[in-house]
């Protein structure tokens, strides 16, 4: 791989007919579905799960995965990377990850005329998913590797930098438990996943159905039913979706309602918040919101929309103070509170 | 955005917009309603005509009611495309497509916001304006609004004040910024009270006109005789015309009917000896005695003036008649308490603390009443000592009566003075245990003694040195365990050097005593060397 492989910028949105946007919705919704139904073919329920690694997918984001062993996140990412046929890497996190085992290495290269040259050889890093498996895991020096390439969506390795072909979509998990011996990731590293979604345990329906597929003697596997195209238009067709001002200043509200001191700061925020969501919190709430207003069949994004994405996208971005570090109190429900605050557009 | 009213990008939110102001004017018109209703009430409640004010503060709402609806405002109508949205589920579309439309984003018909506002244009036709948002009006004040027009209309049937004159006064006088009555008093109480600053005002002449008028009419109440008494004397003497003296004789008079209206013969006594003094001028006796008869209400106004007639019939001048009636008077209140001896019949108030300092004063001489006690315990409020001329005051019995109820130095508290009963209050009584029912009370079964005094005292423990602690807390203790008592002890006796003469026999003490301790024969280690 060498740097001219680095792909453009995709083109600005033109105006296009309500022909071709309603086909575009259309055509949106179809893809998410056949996603959904090939991914639900493999794992059981967490359709909510499902639904917000393809929402980050689709809004150029990357997504943290939160649960305890044995409830199938890998199991997830993998049937999602099967299925979009997209390609698909995956690296365990462990304290003695290098990032040069991230994002590759020089290695010394003999020419056919004997003469030793540098050659790059890309690490797991290019490709389209990755599954940054237990990330809390590796130190620091490696998580950084990662979160820049996340961020940047480019490497850089000696002088040289190398662009991630795009889509690049991390998913990376992490175990609630079990944390001694880890790196928690630093908060402006958290501030880089879209969403952090959690991982339940299932029902009783749910885990026979678990029981049922993975203990006969025929193991369903997923096809891709999307490919990367497909991919990069519904990528497209996301920014496409216009958001009309009242809306999105509900979604600032909700974004300052994280602020303590800030005008629309809750009760609860003001006394266990530390820091509340960047910019990046906004921007991840509209995102969100438009990709639920294209699954909902809409050309334009409500307030319904933004506020079913405050959970995912602002959870992770609260820092707690001493405090509420001491209460132990949960930042789903200090979102709860503020959404409950805030009053709709147009109200 | 542009700065001039936008125009709505479907006739439905217009109308959502206009429907929307109805709803607010009828809820802002009840209320006002109610409000200009109360301000027009309340005058014709007070029996008074519309003020001009709350006139103007009718039109003024009025005109601001009227403003409040048509006034039209950037935001209104994406205002009522928001509503729509809320009433309908209509997820934002009809507001964002109206912020869509007033910002000419969807202009070209192309675009994603072109192709919004067409679905939202599309779906509003299929919207009924009146199923968004009905016409409403909260119950409660529309309830309030209708009582308050059927008011206004039944009202001006009504002719006069709604409310008394009195309560009007006051309501005037609460809005006027008056200020606020302390303590609640009823309107006949203020009334009297503004009649009797009346009557004090004025000069008795100008009462008397009055009087003589039928304007002041006398009043009827048994509790207001002194007042009556004192008309009447006032009416007696214009009619008998004392001239210069009929002031001080006025004075005399009104004190005396004071006093014999509070049956307090001492004042009483006092009084005369004033009127005496006033009645030095010329006064035929035939004056006096009409004037004692119009005096003469009630048992010791009947009592006085007939023992005033006897004197000035016994040939005694009218001076020298007040005189000795008043000499017989305080000589009755003499026998009734021993008063002090010495000094002219005058009174002289000291102030009794009820802790014994009330030392008794007499008039002239200053020595103290024979039978008052120094320092009587028991003696409270104020006490009037008067004493005779000549007359020493009796030592006080010891029934005379219970202490501190006393009208003079050693006087009994009841005693009679022209034969009505003394009304000071009794404070203090000495308490009393009765006697058994089958025995007769006896005098000693009066408890009369002062406070006792007890001595009280609270367990404690001498505070030692603290070695002398650790050596009993040491010498409590034994480390040593019970099992190996004997073994030590053994030890011990073992070891011990072996003493001759008498002690030998202390170690090999049968019952294992060791020398020294209790029981045991010989001495022990403290003990002196034999």
């Amino acid at each position: 791989m060498t740097p001219d492989t680095a792909l453009a910028d995709p083109p600005a949105p033109a105006a296009v007919s309500p022909d071709e946007i309603e086909r575009r919705t259309a055509e949106f919704r179809e893809r998410h579905d056949r996603i959904q139904q090939e991914v639900g073919r493999i794992i059981v329920g967490n359709r909510e799960v499902v639904s917000g690694i393809v929402t980050c997918l689709l809004t150029r984001g990357h997504v943290l995965l939160e649960g305890i062993p044995g409830l199938g996140k890998t199991k997830i990412v993998q049937t999602l990377a099967d299925a979009m046929h997209l390609k698909f890497n995956r690296i365990q996190f462990t304290p003695d990850l290098m990032p040069g085992d991230i994002v590759g290495t020089n290695v010394v290269r003999e020419t056919d005329t004997g003469a030793k040259v540098l050659d790059f050889q890309p690490g797991p890093i290019f490709c389209n998913l990755m599954l940054a498996d237990e990330v809390n895991r590796a130190t620091p020096k490696s998580q950084s590797a990662l979160l820049e390439a996340m961020q940047e969506k480019s490497v850089s390795v000696g002088n040289t930098t190398y662009r991630l072909e795009e889509p690049f979509f991390v998913m990376a998990t992490q175990n609630p438990i079990e944390l001694e011996g880890t790196y928690p990731l630093p908060e402006a590293q958290m501030d880089r996943f879209l969403m952090k979604l959690r991982i339940g345990y299932p029902n009783q329906k749910e885990l026979g159905e678990i029981v049922d597929r993975t203990t006969s003697v025929e193991e369903p596997k997923a096809v891709a039913v999307v490919d990367r195209d497909e991919v990069l238009e519904m990528r497209q067709t996301v920014l496409s979706v216009p958001v009309a001002r009242p809306v999105q200043d509900y979604a600032i509200r909700l974004t300052m309602g994280t602020h303590p001191g800030s005008e629309y700061a809750h009760t609860l925020t003001n006394r266990y918040v530390k820091f509340g969501a960047s910019p990046r919190g906004t921007q991840a709430l509209v995102l969100s919101g438009k990709v639920r207003a294209l699954l909902a069949g809409r050309a334009h994004v409500s307030g319904d929309d933004i506020r079913d994405s405050v959970l995912p996208t602002l959870r992770h971005r609260l820092l707690l103070n001493f405090e509420g570090e001491a209460d132990k109190v949960d930042t789903d429900d200090i979102l709860r509170e503020i959404v409950e605050s805030i009053a709709p557009p147009g109200a | 955005m542009s700065n001039s009213r936008p125009a709505p990008f479907h006739p439905l939110v217009r109308e959502l917009d206009r429907r929307l102001r109805l709803t607010r004017l009828s809820r802002d018109l009840a209320w006002a309603l109610g409000g200009v209703g109360l301000a027009l009430l309340a005058p014709r409640i007070l029996g008074e005509g519309m003020p001009a004010l709350t006139a103007a503060v009718a039109l003024v709402g009025a005109g601001a009611l009227a403003f409040r609806y048509f006034r039209r405002t950037p935001a209104d109508l994406g205002r009522a495309a928001a509503a729509g949205d809320r009433s309908g589920d209509l997820s934002d579309e009809l507001g964002s497509a109206q912020w869509f439309s007033e910002n000419e984003l969807g202009e070209n018909g192309a675009g994603w916001e072109a192709y919004q506002v067409a679905r939202a244009r599309r779906r509003a036709d299929d919207l009924e304006a009146a199923a968004l948002t009905p016409l409403t009006a909260p119950r409660p004040t529309l309830y309030a609004a209708a009582s308050v027009v059927v008011l206004l209309a039944v009202l001006p049937l009504v002719e006069g004040p709604l409310v008394s004159d009195a309560l009007r006064a006051r309501l005037s006088g609460s809005f006027g910024g008056g200020e606020p009555a302390e303590e609640p008093t009823t309107a006949r109480d203020e009334t009297e009270d503004a009649d009797d600053a009346r009557t004090e005002a004025r000069s008795p002449e100008e009462v008397l006109a009055e009087l003589r008028a039928g304007e002041l009419p006398l009043p009827e109440e048994p509790g207001d005789d002194a007042e009556a008494l004192r008309a009447a004397l006032a009416e007696a003497m214009e009619e008998r015309a004392f001239g210069e003296t009929s002031e001080e004789v006025t004075a005399a008079l009104a004190g005396l009917a004071e006093a014999l209206d509070s049956a307090d013969g001492l004042a009483a006594s006092e009084w005369l000896d004033d009127l005496a003094e006033a009645m030095r001028a010329a006064n035929t006796p035939e004056e006096l005695r009409e004037l004692l008869e119009s005096l003469g209400a009630g048992a010791e106004g009947d009592a006085a003036a007939a023992e005033m007639m006897e004197l000035m019939e016994s040939g005694m001048s009218a001076e020298e008649a007040f005189q000795q009636l008043a000499e017989n008077m305080q000589a009755a209140n003499g026998q009734q308490g021993a008063g002090p001896g010495e000094g002219d019949a005058q009174s002289m108030p000291f102030p009794g603390d009820g802790e014994g300092g009330g030392q008794p004063q007499s008039g002239d001489g200053g020595e103290p009443a024979a039978g008052m006690p120094q320092g009587a315990s028991g003696m409270s409020g104020q006490v009037q000592m008067v004493s005779a001329e000549g007359q020493m005051g009796a030592p006080m019995p010891l029934d005379a009566g219970p202490a501190g109820n006393m009208t003079g130095p050693g006087g009994g508290g009841e005693s009679e003075v022209f034969g009505a009963v003394t009304s000071l209050e009794v404070q203090l009584e000495m308490e009393a245990i009765p006697a058994p029912l089958d025995e007769e009370p006896v005098p000693e079964q009066m408890v009369e003694r002062q406070s006792r005094r007890e001595d009280a005292s609270v367990a404690y423990d001498s505070v030692r040195p603290l070695e002398e602690y650790a050596d009993e807390a040491a010498a409590r203790s034994n480390p040593i365990p019970a099992g190996l008592r004997p073994l030590v002890r053994a030890y011990f006796l073992m070891i011990r050097e072996t003493a001759t003469g008498p002690d030998e026999n202390a170690d090999d003490a049968p019952d294992g005593t060791a020398p020294g301790a209790p029981g045991a024969t010989g001495p022990g280690p403290d003990a002196p060397p034999s």
